[in-house]
């Protein structure tokens, strides 16, 4: 019986042996998330599709997609509030252009938006504006990650652009950060106070500790007894009086003490900058064509939105319309020469968005043409609005001349009729 | 008349009755096990966890989500069922010392309880506003969540409920009344997992910043602050205590398990605690 119970044990033994060090092997193992990227596509689709857009992304890495440690890359390109924000989604338009990677896997050296100059500051959009970026990054932890540009708002939450993965190459040693402070002193933000911290931090537990380990270690239960016994002025002695003022002295002079040591060793410095600016808008965009989409339905089991746009051109040169972009989706126009995927591009593919009648709209002329895109991304990405609690789609249409000149026309809160198909029972 | 029993026929219990080591065992567990999950979160969050489209997110954490939720059910059911059918069916007949006992095991499993709170509530909540930190909101099905709400709430929901299950099915004062502190104590840090609910439907239909003082979380906070009701609890049941104390160790009468369970409040008193 003994063998038995000693072979069981055994077995039980080194299975938990052989799970303890699969987990913790992989806890220290590098990290790769080249299989799925950061599941933006989770969030509602009126929330990706009605807020913020993000266009002309373009990574300085692509289409390597490869970088070493401490190589510094860009990220820029342009987002547009959209003109009729969903109600349901609060809008501050207090703003911090970010960069989305899991973890601090790079550092984000500077940014500018609209050209002017930022690194700290938080800024305050409007609704209907367009806004340029530029973000330069450097690599920083050897891995593959998902990465991109996002827009956080006050209120609203994140936002988020087309993801690329990239590949940094290298390894972390000798890795370092310098700044230069306004004294003139250069610092190395990597390791900047961090032994200050873990001392202070270690200190002020160890002083919590102590304390606990005096008043636990006395006896509960005796303790307990005294009270019933009527002796309860016992339980707290002479001696425990010296240690509670030892203590709360002690703690005072140590806060006292350490504020001025640290007010000694920086005597300079400057409170946290809570300022926000105010970014004006990009310019707007000639206008070629003025627009006006009349329906739109989403056939569920074609997987395929389409709609009718009222389009009348206000320029002097015919007007094509050579895309539709929505939540990092793209979908172009194939009957439009040289409007081809390039696979350096960060979006989604949506696949071809087929426009009848097919024909440029001549200056002056108004027409109505029906948009059409049929594509398992529709599923794919999660942007199926019949699921949704408020059936609506947005995003931009991208009209274009013969002379390259481009005109955005924002689709901000079309109502979006479901079609299910004759197949489809049951209901009212 | 109320019954009175006099101690001075009753032997000093043996020590061991007041053993500590039932706590023990239950923090050990509790906090190997959480250790364990906290290595499962460190090796397959990142790495399994940001697309909840995926199939390894599936495997990785649906699966888990699952498995817990039916196991916890099921967990629950179990300690109620078995906390209910052994329950004592002659309180009015408890001897002093055991219903001292009992008293102490109430307060080990409260402390375990407090301990269970202190990892749902405290540590892997302030993990879960990092992981907000650190990612994107994804669903209401993060790896985060689903060791946070959907694990370490329901358990000490288990445990919080089955301490209640104890007070009421074996101590004399919790039986027939209704103890409002205790059931605060344990009602109160409940009302977080319904509250999750709708935390969740707010963030995806309002879509509040995951900014911790976002009115949309200020139901967590007030229902976690339910948890000082402990304060009643002990000034509920340390008269009776005390009381039992004097009766065993020290040869004074005490009111009989009878007289507690008609009258509680008067069990209650804080005279008891005078000497």
């Amino acid at each position: 019986m003994n063998n038995v119970t000693s072979h069981w044990e055994k077995k039980i033994k080194k299975i938990l042996y052989g799970l303890a060090a699969v987990i913790i092997g992989s806890s220290f193992s590098s990290v790769s998330f080249a299989v799925q990227g950061m599941g933006a596509k989770s969030q509602e689709a009126f929330l990706r599709m009605r807020t913020v857009v993000f266009y002309d992304t373009q990574f300085s890495f692509a289409p390597a997609n490869r970088v070493k440690v401490g190589d510094e890359f860009s990220c820029t390109g342009k987002v547009m509030l959209m003109p009729t924000w969903p109600q349901e989604i609060p809008f501050s338009g207090i703003s911090f252009f970010n960069f989305f990677v899991p973890g601090p896997q790079v550092l984000r050296k500077a940014i500018w938006v609209n050209e002017k100059y930022f690194q700290f500051n938080s800024v305050v959009l409007e609704k209907g504006g367009t806004y340029a970026y530029k973000m330069v990054l450097q690599a920083r932890n050897p891995g593959t990650y998902p990465m991109g540009p996002m827009l956080s708002m006050e209120e609203a939450g994140p936002f988020i652009g087309p993801e690329e993965f990239l590949t940094i190459e290298g390894t972390r040693g000798g890795f370092t950060n310098p700044v230069k402070t306004l004294l003139g002193n250069t610092v190395d933000l990597e390791n900047y106070g961090t032994a200050r911290m873990i001392t202070w931090t270690l200190l002020t537990t160890v002083v919590g500790i102590v304390w606990l380990v005096y008043w636990l270690s006395k006896p509960f239960t005796r303790r307990l007894g005294l009270v019933a016994a009527g002796r309860k002025d016992e339980l707290f002695n002479p001696m425990d009086r010296q240690v509670c003022f030892l203590f709360t002295v002690g703690t005072i002079v140590l806060v006292a003490a350490a504020a001025m040591i640290t007010k000694a060793q920086y005597p300079v410095t400057i409170p946290i900058q809570e300022t926000k600016y105010y970014i004006k808008p990009l310019p707007p965009e000639p206008t070629l064509i003025q627009a006006e989409v009349t329906d739109a339905t989403y056939d569920v089991p074609g997987r395929t939105l389409s709609f009718h746009i009222q389009i009348k051109n206000v320029g002097d040169k015919p007007v094509v319309l050579k895309e539709f972009l929505t939540a990092n989706v793209r979908f172009l126009n194939p009957d439009i020469p040289g409007n081809n995927w390039n696979p350096s591009f960060p979006e989604v593919n949506g696949g071809p968005m087929k426009v009848s009648p097919s024909e440029p709209i001549n200056p002056g002329e108004t027409k109505t043409v029906e948009v059409s895109m049929q594509s398992a991304e529709w599923e794919n990405q999660r942007l199926t609005m019949y699921h949704e609690t408020t059936n609506r789609f947005g995003g931009l249409l991208f009209f274009t001349d013969p002379s390259g000149t481009r005109q955005i026309y924002a689709i901000a809160d079309q109502i979006v009729i479901p079609k299910f198909g004759g197949t489809v029972g049951g209901g009212m | 008349m109320a019954q009175t029993t006099t101690a001075t026929t009753i032997a000093i219990p043996e020590r061991s009755l007041f053993s500590w080591n039932r706590m023990w065992l239950g923090v050990g567990l509790l906090s190997g096990w959480y250790i364990l999950v906290n290595l499962y979160e460190r090796a397959f969050a990142f790495t399994k966890g940001l697309d909840y489209t995926s199939a390894e997110y599936q495997t990785y954490w649906m699966n888990l989500l699952l498995a817990e939720l039916a196991l916890e059910a099921l967990a629950f059911i179990a300690v109620c069922t078995w906390l209910w059918i052994t329950r004592d069916k002659n309180l009015e007949n408890i001897s002093p010392v055991e219903e001292l006992r009992r008293y102490w095991n109430l307060g080990l499993f409260i402390v375990v309880y407090t301990v269970a709170i202190y990892w749902g509530a405290s540590y892997f909540t302030e993990q879960d506003g990092t992981w907000h930190q650190t990612v994107i909101r994804d669903t209401d099905f993060t790896p985060s969540h689903i060791i946070e709400f959907y694990q370490s709430y329901p358990i000490y929901i288990i445990l919080g409920v089955g301490s209640f299950m104890y007070a009421i099915t074996r101590l004399p004062m919790f039986a027939r009344a209704f103890s409002i502190p205790y059931a605060v104590l344990v009602g109160s840090p409940l009302m977080i997992f319904p509250n999750v609910g709708l935390n969740e439907f707010g963030h995806t239909r309002w879509f509040m910043e995951e900014l911790f003082v976002a009115p949309l979380h200020w139901g967590f906070v007030a229902f976690g602050w339910g948890a000082l009701a402990i304060m009643g609890v002990w000034l509920q049941a340390c008269p009776r205590v005390y009381e039992l104390m004097k009766q065993v160790y020290y040869g004074k009468t005490a009111a009989s398990p009878t007289k507690v369970m008609d009258e509680p409040e008067k069990a209650a008193d804080p005279i008891y605690c005078e000497v």
